[in-house]
């Protein structure tokens, strides 16, 4: 066992096919119960990491551990505390959900009345109460996703790998979904979870890596990347009270690290370059002045606008 | 406990998931359907049959009209066998590919073999299925009389087998395909010769002699007993192997596969030589044919260890583990583990098998040395045996080139076709030229013209019908030194002395297991950042990202 609190550890991790390399010497860990976003474009190399990760694959170089055993040397083990979701859900057309999970559970080697129990428990946790009787070849996408991720959870794993989970689910199934990783990760497991959109996860995420063209391009916890992005510049959205009928924007190019970006009716937005405390003198310039304001918001830079810097949209 | 064993030997989980889905399948239903149409058409001109013949006034059901029916039906399942169930076999394993439900199989806890087996056992029983649908039918037409209950029990035991067989080798066949379009092709491929040769055999069989495969099984067997073992065996090892194979190919990661594998062609080769031996010790050929036959045995059974040669120089993950936990073990087995220079004295190895086969004594057969002069005899015999080990160090030498453009990066499959390409340009270009210069050919000193083993083959060959290969025959023939022996030694000392100068430059291990300069898979987390946490990590990144971004 390794000492750090990592679950998953990614160390110098390669692998090409042919001349393209799809995922270039990355290196990342991912901490005990958390769930970490992994972000990148299509074609970013995402899956191919997940199936080093899942021992579905043979890296050129580096190496993955997982609870701190190596997906090399140990793939059985871990197979055995990892369920892995992968990106196209297949079913056996022909089985019932009921039966579908009774054949993982065996493949599983859970038998007799602990199957019974755990696939119960499954199910209640997933939602899928209503449709045992259902064939799974008639479930819709959100559904079948449910059902996969069902299946995954069977041996009760550790870590999850689940490789876009979200795709193709509508905004409402969306949400669903988010809250049941939101539970799994109150039951204490790590979640590891592909996608292509940052905003998609950023509300669930405790950190995230974004990777492009097989390069991790940034990966922390979401503040922290958000701060990084926004380089000690803070900007803020401030609201009068009344449509000012004096120049505000005389008044405020007095402050030296204040610059106005929009002045529209009664909202304008500066950036503030310095100590954060200081931007206090803005209100009170403006207090001074006679202007009321009814509102004053922190802007964080867009979660979209991080990902739109941090890539360059390359595709190999 | 046992329940869990049980499931891990046999692949019971997969078993009835296959067998559940298959009965759910509409293709399930028309294969039953078709079988029972084919079986109960056959019975049914049976009866017909039967009717003309009380038109012609014998009224009773004789004992051979049953063995005529039955002779006939067990054809038509041999038929039916042989071509559905190739089909059905074929496309085990790449249904679940094509399906996306693979992946999910190889996660769980099901090994390789389980799943293999579980797939296996599920077809054998899906066939078997078909087959015993129709057999109270013909257990029936045994009460007529003519045909004993304990015979038809007996081949239908048979036919198990075949199915056995075609179900082993189709997994086979379909573990290999890595689509499904591949699967399709692949199947007639695996299956088109054996087949033919099943559905003549029984063919022959119950339609020709009116009997029955145990009856001819049993004459082959006290014809020759072990002739009757040996063939027996290779039935089943080749089934085995087939097994062995599949689990091979879908194994994970780190599997050591590779040695069983090895093992496996091992036994195979030193059991085609020790059939060899047998027969020839059993009765002794004349010497001509004797020869020729081992030689040409030896140049096709050696190509395919050219694949092996040329393999990955690479010492692959999972035999560098065996040899770092158990060192012993595998300095024994060294011979037996893949990589770097063993991938070529493996071959060699497999070589050495054959030297017995050179060896032999052979009296030269009288009726052919009758009206010979008797050391005329005796030196043909020497210049045949001789030839022989010409071809054997040939086969080495294209190994040595194979195993020399491997260590050069090239792939298996590469290396194999451009060393054994260059020997057959080598043999095309030599021909046209002693075509084409015929009246010229001193100018071509004979023995500089025979350093290619394949050509002096050729040349031997068409001596009696070529003249100037007959001329270059009696060079050869009448020269105490080989020049292609001694030419393909030549190879085989600077290929393999190219290709260990090639992988130490590259840094590529030769002998060992372990090396210094393996592309960098990591086994052992490396001390170093093993405590990078995500944010001290993001710290160290800071700067360069900054920049990255502007
Ligand atoms: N089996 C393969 N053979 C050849 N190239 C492959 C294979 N699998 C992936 N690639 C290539 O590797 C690169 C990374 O692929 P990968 O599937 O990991 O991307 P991804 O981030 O999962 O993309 P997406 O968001 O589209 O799923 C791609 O350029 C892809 O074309
Ligand atoms: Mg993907």
């Amino acid at each position: 066992m390794s000492l750090s609190s990592a679950i998953l550890q990614v160390r110098n991790l390669s692998v090409s096919f042919g001349k393209l390399k799809a995922v270039d010497n990355i290196s990342f860990d991912v901490n005990r119960g958390v769930i970490h976003g992994f972000i990148g474009p299509n074609g970013a190399g995402k899956t191919t990491t997940i199936r080093v990760i899942s021992t579905l694959q043979v890296p050129d170089s580096g190496g993955v551990w997982v609870g701190g055993m190596n997906v090399l040397t140990h793939p059985n083990e871990i197979r055995s505390k990892l369920g892995y979701m992968p990106d196209h859900v297949g079913v056996y057309s022909g089985l019932s959900v009921l039966e579908y999970l009774d054949f993982f559970a065996l493949a599983r080697r859970i038998f007799g009345s602990k199957k019974q129990s755990v696939i119960s428990d499954v199910v209640e946790l997933t939602g899928l109460g209503d449709l045992l009787d259902r064939e799974v070849e008639s479930l819709s996408k959100g559904m079948r996703q449910r059902l996969c991720l069902a299946q995954t959870l069977l041996h009760e794993p550790d870590l999850l790998i689940l490789d876009e989970p979200a795709s193709g689910l509508d905004p409402r199934a969306r949400i669903e979904f988010r809250e049941l990783i939101l539970e799994l990760r109150r039951l204490g497991k790590t979640v590891f979870l592909s996608s292509h959109i940052l905003s998609e996860l950023s509300p669930i995420c405790d950190s995230v890596s974004i990777i492009e063209t097989g390069n991790i391009v940034a990966h922390g916890p979401l503040e922290e990347i958000q701060d990084r992005m926004s380089k000690g510049v803070t900007s803020f959205e401030v609201t009068l009270l009344k449509d000012p009928n004096e120049d505000v924007e005389a008044l405020l190019s007095q402050l030296p690290s204040l610059s106005l970006k929009m002045i529209q009716g009664r909202k304008f937005r500066f950036e503030w370059n310095g100590e954060v405390e200081g931007v206090a003198k803005v209100w009170e310039l403006l207090s001074v002045n006679g202007f009321v304001i009814s509102s004053i918001s922190k802007k964080e830079d867009d979660l979209e606008n991080i990902f739109m810097s941090l890539t360059t949209g390359e595709v190999q | 406990m046992k329940k869990e064993i049980l499931y891990r030997v046999l692949g019971v989980s997969m078993i009835q998931k296959d067998l559940f889905l298959a009965m759910k399948r509409t293709s399930w239903m028309i294969i039953q359907l078709l079988y029972l149409l084919v079986m109960g058409f056959v019975l049914a001109v049976a009866i017909v049959a039967w009717d003309s013949d009380i038109s012609n006034g014998s009224s009773l059901w004789s004992t051979a009209d049953t063995a005529t029916v039955v002779s006939t039906y067990l054809f038509c399942q041999v038929l039916v066998i042989c071509v559905i169930f190739p089909f059905l076999a074929g496309s085990s394993i790449s249904r679940e590919r094509s399906e996306k439900t693979w992946s999910l199989l190889k996660t769980t806890a099901m090994t390789p073999g389980e799943l293999i087996r579980g797939k296996y056992f599920a077809l054998v029983s899906q066939c078997l299925y078909v087959m015993l649908l129709t057999a109270p039918l013909l257990v029936m037409t045994t009460l007529l009389g003519g045909v004993s209950l304990g015979a038809v029990i007996w081949e239908y035991l048979l036919h198990i087998c075949l199915v056995a067989w075609i179900c082993a080798v189709g997994v086979l066949s379909s573990a290999l395909a890595r689509k499904g379009v591949g699967a399709i092709l692949g199947t007639p491929l695996f299956f088109f010769f054996p087949m033919m040769f099943v559905i003549a055999l029984a063919g022959e069989t119950y339609l020709g002699n009116q009997s029955m495969l145990l009856g001819q099984i049993e004459q082959f067997f006290t014809l020759d007993a072990l002739a009757g073992f040996i063939s027996v065996s290779a039935f089943v090892l080749s089934g085995v192997a087939a097994l062995v194979g599949a689990i091979h190919l879908i194994s994970p990661v780190n599997s050591l596969r590779s040695l069983p594998t090895r093992f496996g062609i091992f036994a195979l080769y030193f059991y085609a030589s020790a059939a060899f031996l047998y027969y020839v010790n059993s009765n002794i050929p004349s010497w001509f044919d004797y020869y020729w036959v081992v030689a040409m045995f030896v140049g096709g059974a050696g190509l395919p260890l050219l694949r092996i040669a040329g393999g990955e120089p690479q010492v692959p993950l999972s035999v560098r583990q065996f040899g770092r936990d158990h060192p012993f073990p595998a300095r024994m087995l060294a011979m037996f583990l893949p990589g770097g220079l063993r991938n070529l004295l493996f071959c060699f190895l497999i070589l050495c098998l054959f030297i017995p086969l050179g060896l032999v004594e052979i009296e030269p057969s009288t009726a052919r040395s009758a009206n010979l002069d008797v050391s005329r005899v005796e030196a043909d015999v020497a210049f045949s045996q001789g030839l022989y080990f010409s071809v054997l160090f040939w086969v080495a030498a294209v190994l040595s080139f194979a195993w020399f453009l491997g260590q050069c990066g090239c792939s298996s499959i590469l290396s194999a076709s451009v060393a054994f390409t260059v020997h057959l340009i080598a043999l095309l270009a030599m021909t046209v030229l002693s075509v084409r210069f015929d009246y010229f050919w001193p100018v071509f000193s004979p023995n500089f013209a025979m350093i290619s083993t394949p050509f002096n083959l050729f040349q031997i060959l068409g001596s009696s019908s070529a003249r100037s290969f007959q001329r270059g025959f009696e060079a050869y023939f009448e020269s105490s030194i080989r020049m292609d022996t001694l030419f393909n030694l030549l190879q085989i000392g600077v290929f393999t002395g190219l290709g260990c100068f090639v992988s130490l430059r590259n840094k590529k291990p030769l002998l060992s297991l372990e090396s210094e300069s393996d592309a960098g898979l990591l086994l052992d987390l490396p001390a170093e950042i093993a405590d990078v946490s995500p944010v001290t990590d993001l710290k160290n990144q800071k700067p360069d990202l900054q920049e990255e971004t502007k």
